[in-house]
C-alpha cells in the first residue's frame, strides 16, 4: 500500500491539514476573545437585572403583605378621630388606582389652631405612623399613614399652630 | 549545502561491511557497533557470515579511488554563502577537464579566507561511479555508499593517529602493489589527494612541492608521514621509499595499524558515524534502493506526524469550538429566561435593549407599587421628631415645616449663623441634597433661615 501512496501527496495533505489546524486554532482563539467579551457584557446586564430585581423585591414584598390581609379596607378615619380633643376638618380627596385592584384613599385633615404635639401624638396613637400593627396577617388591615404634613407655627403662642395633614390608606374593593 | 559536520549514510545500522577493491583484490572489514563503540575485524570475501549477512541485507560501504575521482578546493569571489552556492558549480565546471553535468559531485566543506568563501568539492564522472558500483556487484555485494578514498584516508587518519601539537603537515601514502594514493593536508585541513604509480617518489615530491609550497612547512620535523595500504606491511619498502624523500620532506614516518585494512576500516566507520568530510557519491538516480526506501519511509513518517498534528489541531479546535458555542448558547438562554422572568412576558429584544426594556418596566412597576412601600415608611414622623428635638436643643424657632416623601422644607429663626448646622446634618442622608439659605437680621439678632432637603432617590 505504501508503494502506491506517493509521498508528495501525503506531504501536501499533511501540510494542508496542519495549516487548516493552525487557522482553526487561531479562529478559535479569536472567537473565544469575542465570546469572553460578550460574557462580560452579559455579566454586566445580569448585574443590572439583579439590581432591578432587588429594587422590585422590596415593593412586591410590601404588596404581598397587603395581599395577605383578610380585611382589605381601613377603619374609617372619622371613626378613629372621634375622640380627638382638637378641632379638625376632614376632606376626602381623589382616590387613585394603583395595582391589582388596590386604590389609594386620601383624606386631608386641617387643624386650624391646635397644640401641634397633641395632634401629632393623637395621629401616632391611632396607628398612623405608617406601620401595620397586628399579631397575625389575618388580623392585619390597611392603616392610615401620614403622607404629607404642613405645620405653620402660631406667632401668638409657642407650640400651637395650623396643621394640614394628608393621610392615605390603601383599600381593595372585592 | 555547506554543513561541516555531516551524518554518515549508515548511522542507523549496528553492522556494516567496508570493502576496498584494488584491481583483483578485495579487503573486507566488518564493523560492529556495540554500546556506541565500533569495533572492526577483517573477514574474507568468501566468509560464510559475510555472505549470509549480505543476503540478509546488511549494508556495504565502498569507495572510489583517487584516480577515478577528483577533490578540489574551489574559491568563490563572494563571502555570501547564498551567492557562492550559485557560483561555485560554475567555477568548478571551468576547472574540470570534463563537463560537470557528467559528474556526481558534492561540496563537502567550506572555509572563509580573506573575505572569500572556499569550498571543497569532491566527485567523479557518472560512468566511473557506475563502473565502481559494478565492480562491487561483480563480487555479489551492492554498496550502499561510495565514499571518496582520499577523504576517507585523511579523515580516518585523524581518528586513528590524532593530530599532534608539533605537527604542521601530514602526508599519507596509501600504497598498493600497482597504484598508490597520496593524501596531503596541513593544519588539520585536507588539501588534496593524488594517485601515482607505486614507488614513484619523484612524482610524490613534485606533488608535495605544489601542495606544500610555503614557509609554514619549512620545519621538516613537523611534517609527519603515514603509510597505509597492503604494500605498507613491508617495512623495508617503506624505509627505502622514505629515504628517497626524507631530505626534502623530513624523516618522521609511521605505519598505521593493520595498514592493509586501513581504507576498508575507514569507509565502514565513516559510513556508520557522523563527522567531517563525509560523502556518498552514490546519489541521485543511482542511490541504493534500500536507502531510497528508507528515505521515503522517513519522509512518510514525518509527513504522517505532521498530518496527525494537523488532525489533532483540527479536531481539537472543532471540539473546543463546539463546547464553547454550546456554553455560549446556554448562557444566552439563561439570560433570556432571566429577562423574561423579570419582565413577566417574553421579551423579544436582545442584549442591552432587553435590559433597558426590563428596566423601563421595572420602573413602571415600582412606581405603581410605591404606595405599598410608602405605607410602611415612617420617615415623615422621624423628620418631624428630628426637627422638634434639634430645634429644642439649638434654640431654633421653626415657623413652618413642610414634609412630604423626599422633600422637607423648614423655615424659621436661628439664634446664630451656625445654629442650623446640626439640623441640616441630621436631615441630610445619603443621596440627599440640602440647601440652607440664611440672611442677616439685625433687629432681634436672630438669623432667618430656610432649609430645603431633597432626596434624590425619591
Amino acid at each position: 500500500m505504501n508503494d502506491l501512496i506517493k509521498p508528495k501527496v501525503v506531504w501536501v495533505v499533511a501540510i494542508v491539514m496542519l495549516f487548516t489546524g493552525i487557522i482553526l486554532v487561531q479562529r478559535f482563539f479569536a472567537d473565544t476573545r469575542h465570546i469572553c467579551a460578550r460574557c462580560m457584557v452579559t455579566a454586566e446586564h445580569i448585574e443590572r437585572l439583579n439590581h432591578q430585581k432587588t429594587l422590585l423585591a422590596k415593593h412586591e414584598a410590601a404588596r404581598a403583605r397587603y395581599a395577605a390581609m383578610t380585611r382589605k379596607e381601613p377603619e374609617p378615619l372619622s371613626r378613629l378621630l372621634k375622640d380627638a380633643s382638637f378641632e379638625y376638618k376632614l376632606t376626602a380627596e381623589d382616590t387613585r388606582d394603583i395595582d391589582g385592584g388596590w386604590t389609594v384613599r386620601r383624606m386631608r385633615m386641617v387643624c386650624p389652631d391646635a397644640v401641634i404635639s397633641n395632634v401629632l401624638a393623637f395621629v401616632l396613637d391611632i396607628g398612623c405612623q405608617g406601620a401595620v400593627i397586628a399579631e397575625t396577617a389575618e388580623q392585619a388591615q390597611p392603616n392610615w399613614y401620614l403622607a404629607e404634613c404642613d405645620i405653620i407655627a402660631s406667632a401668638r403662642e409657642a407650640g400651637r399652630g395650623e396643621l394640614i395633614l394628608v393621610l392615605e390608606s390603601l383599600a381593595k374593593e372585592d | 549545502m555547506f554543513r561541516n559536520t555531516r551524518k554518515g549514510e549508515l548511522q542507523w545500522v549496528s553492522r556494516c561491511y567496508g570493502i576496498w577493491i584494488n584491481g583483483s583484490t578485495e579487503i573486507v572489514v566488518r564493523a560492529d557497533r556495540t554500546r556506541g563503540r565500533i569495533s572492526c575485524r577483517a573477514v574474507a570475501i568468501d566468509d560464510g557470515v559475510f555472505r549470509s549477512d549480505l543476503a540478509a541485507g546488511v549494508p556495504v560501504a565502498g569507495c572510489i579511488s583517487v584516480r577515478q575521482s577528483f577533490s578540489k578546493w574551489v574559491e568563490a569571489p563572494f563571502d555570501s554563502a547564498v551567492k557562492a552556492k550559485r557560483v561555485l558549480p560554475t567555477v568548478l565546471d571551468i576547472q574540470l577537464p570534463f563537463a560537470l553535468e557528467d559528474c556526481v559531485y558534492e561540496f563537502i566543506e567550506e572555509t572563509r579566507r580573506q573575505g572569500k568563501l572556499t569550498s571543497l568539492a569532491v566527485g567523479a564522472r557518472k560512468d566511473d561511479v557506475l563502473a565502481c558500483i559494478e565492480s562491487y556487484r561483480a563480487r555479489l555485494c551492492d554498496p550502499f555508499v561510495i565514499d571518496h578514498a582520499g577523504l576517507a584516508i585523511w579523515d580516518h587518519s585523524l581518528s586513528e593517529m590524532p593530530w599532534q601539537n608539533d605537527e604542521s603537515a601530514r602526508i599519507i601514502v596509501f600504497m598498493e602493489d600497482d597504484q598508490s594514493m597520496l593524501v596531503v593536508g596541513r593544519d588539520r585541513v585536507f588539501l588534496n589527494a593524488h594517485s601515482f604509480r607505486s614507488g614513484d617518489m619523484s612524482r610524490v615530491s613534485r606533488l608535495l612541492r605544489i601542495a606544500l609550497s610555503d614557509d609554514a612547512v619549512s620545519d621538516l620535523d613537523r611534517i609527519r608521514w603515514l603509510w597505509a595500504g597492503s604494500a605498507a606491511r613491508d617495512s623495508e619498502t617503506v624505509m627505502r621509499l622514505m629515504a628517497e624523500v626524507s631530505v626534502m620532506w623530513g624523516e618522521r614516518s609511521e605505519v598505521v595499524n593493520d595498514p592493509g585494512e586501513f581504507l576498508a576500516r575507514a569507509v565502514a566507520i565513516r559510513a556508520m558515524t557522523c563527522g567531517r568530510l563525509r560523502c556518498n557519491l552514490r546519489t541521485g538516480e543511482n542511490t541504493h534502493p534500500a536507502l531510497s526506501l528508507r528515505m521515503t519511509r522517513q519522509s512518510m513518517r514525518s509527513a504522517l506526524v505532521i498530518l496527525a498534528a494537523g488532525l489533532i489541531l483540527v479536531v481539537g479546535s472543532l471540539i473546543c469550538r463546539g463546547i464553547l458555542s454550546s456554553q455560549d448558547a446556554e448562557l444566552k438562554k439563561r439570560f433570556e429566561a432571566h429577562v423574561d422572568a423579570l419582565a413577566g412576558y417574553h421579551v423579544t429584544a436582545r442584549g442591552s435593549d432587553a435590559v433597558e426594556a426590563v428596566e423601563r418596566q421595572t420602573k413602571e412597576k415600582i412606581a405603581r407599587l410605591q404606595p405599598f412601600v410608602d405605607s410602611f415608611d415612617q420617615r415623615i414622623f422621624k423628620v418631624i421628631e428630628t426637627v422638634a428635638r434639634i430645634s429644642a436643643k439649638d434654640g431654633l424657632i421653626c415657623s413652618t415645616l413642610s414634609v412630604r416623601h423626599g422633600h422637607v422644607v423648614v423655615r424659621g429663626l436661628a439664634p446664630s449663623w451656625n445654629s442650623c448646622a446640626d439640623l441640616k446634618t441630621a436631615l441630610t442622608d445619603a443621596g440627599a441634597v440640602a440647601k440652607l439659605d440664611r440672611s442677616e437680621d439685625l433687629i432681634d439678632e436672630m438669623v432667618p433661615f430656610t432649609l430645603v432637603i431633597e432626596h434624590a432617590n425619591e
